[in-house]
């Protein structure tokens, strides 16, 4: 199992432990967005190893990486379902544990920067997801572009992790 | 789920050091609160002192820090896994950082995970303690 499947299980395991049974795909894909986002911020790299892309699609970032890690997982060790949630009008594609994960290959400091992400935005509403989402570098280089090009999505346009700014503190460390 | 946050200083009967496998009572940081733990009674802590350990330790003074027999030090080089059912019968928190105390443990904890070139611990601390400060 490869670091993206594994996250996927552990971040549905601890969103179980505060309470949501399953999480919609679209919090699954802007949770794992936003992880890859403080991981840049935080260390200056990718939490995946630059092995997953995110691009633009109508809603904010989506990744066929976490598509594909999805179809893989969904035997054995997840439960895709569709259901109607209280801050959406219609029904949402969810994602739930099959079993208790029992094990897990990511390193402790790495799991705990995961529970830290979801500390900060399991409990948020879809919509202050969505805005936190929108609110970050990539997307708002992404939203300049399509203003600049007058087009209202570019759909399928790769995020750009790179224009991430380095957090102050980590700066100082790295120049002292 | 219990309230500590990080910066605050507990009171521990049975102080666990996960090097020596010993127990002893002790004060001690807290370092990253149980919320993004593993465990809902697990807190990570430095432990608090009488000697001056290490040169990454920070000294709490007994005039400012009530909760404190004598001048104490929170010790940076060494954390710990502990369990909240270990802390003593004091109110809890007994104390917390003051505004210069966790300017300048800050400054020291984030040199020290730094070199231990444990990127994403550094940033977990990092992030979690930027939240309690602004």
């Amino acid at each position: 199992m490869n670091k993206l499947e594994q996250t996927i299980l552990y971040l549905l395991a601890r969103a179980k432990e505060k309470g949501k049974n399953n999480l919609s795909k679209f919090e699954l894909f802007k949770l794992l967005y936003l992880l890859e986002i403080e991981s840049y911020k935080f260390t200056g790299k990718s939490f995946f190893n630059s092995s997953i892309s995110f691009v633009r699609d109508k809603n904010g970032p989506i990744s066929i990486d976490v598509y594909n890690a999805l179809n893989l997982l969904k035997n054995e060790y997840i439960n895709l379902t569709e259901e109607k949630k209280e801050d959406y009008e219609f029904s949402r594609h969810c994602i739930s544990l099959k079993n208790k994960l029992n094990k897990t290959n990511l390193a402790e400091s790495e799991k705990l920067f995961i529970d830290s992400i979801v500390e900060s935005y399991i409990s948020l509403p879809i919509k202050e997801l969505k805005s936190i989402v929108y609110a970050t570098e990539p997307m708002e280089k992404m939203l300049e572009a399509e203003k600049k090009k007058k087009v209202k999505v570019l759909k399928g346009e790769k995020l750009d992790f790179n224009c991430i700014t380095l957090d102050e503190d980590v700066l100082d460390l790295i120049a002292a | 789920m219990n309230n500590y946050k990080a910066l605050d200083i507990l009171h521990f009967e049975k102080y666990y050091f996960t090097d020596t496998n010993k127990y002893a009572r002790h004060f001690a940081l807290v370092l990253l609160p149980s919320a993004i733990m593993n465990y809902q009674h697990n807190l990570l802590c430095f432990v608090i002192t009488s000697k001056q350990e290490t040169n990454y330790s920070l000294k709490l003074e007994k005039e400012k820090y009530r909760c404190f027999f004598g001048d104490s030090y929170a010790c940076f080089r060494r954390r710990d896994i502990e369990d909240i059912n270990d802390l003593s019968n004091k109110k809890q928190p007994v104390g917390a950082l003051s505004k210069y105390g966790v300017k300048r443990a800050f400054n020291i904890i984030k040199g020290v995970l730094y070199g231990a070139g444990d990127l994403y611990m550094m940033a977990t601390v990092i992030r979690e303690w930027k939240k309690i400060r602004s």
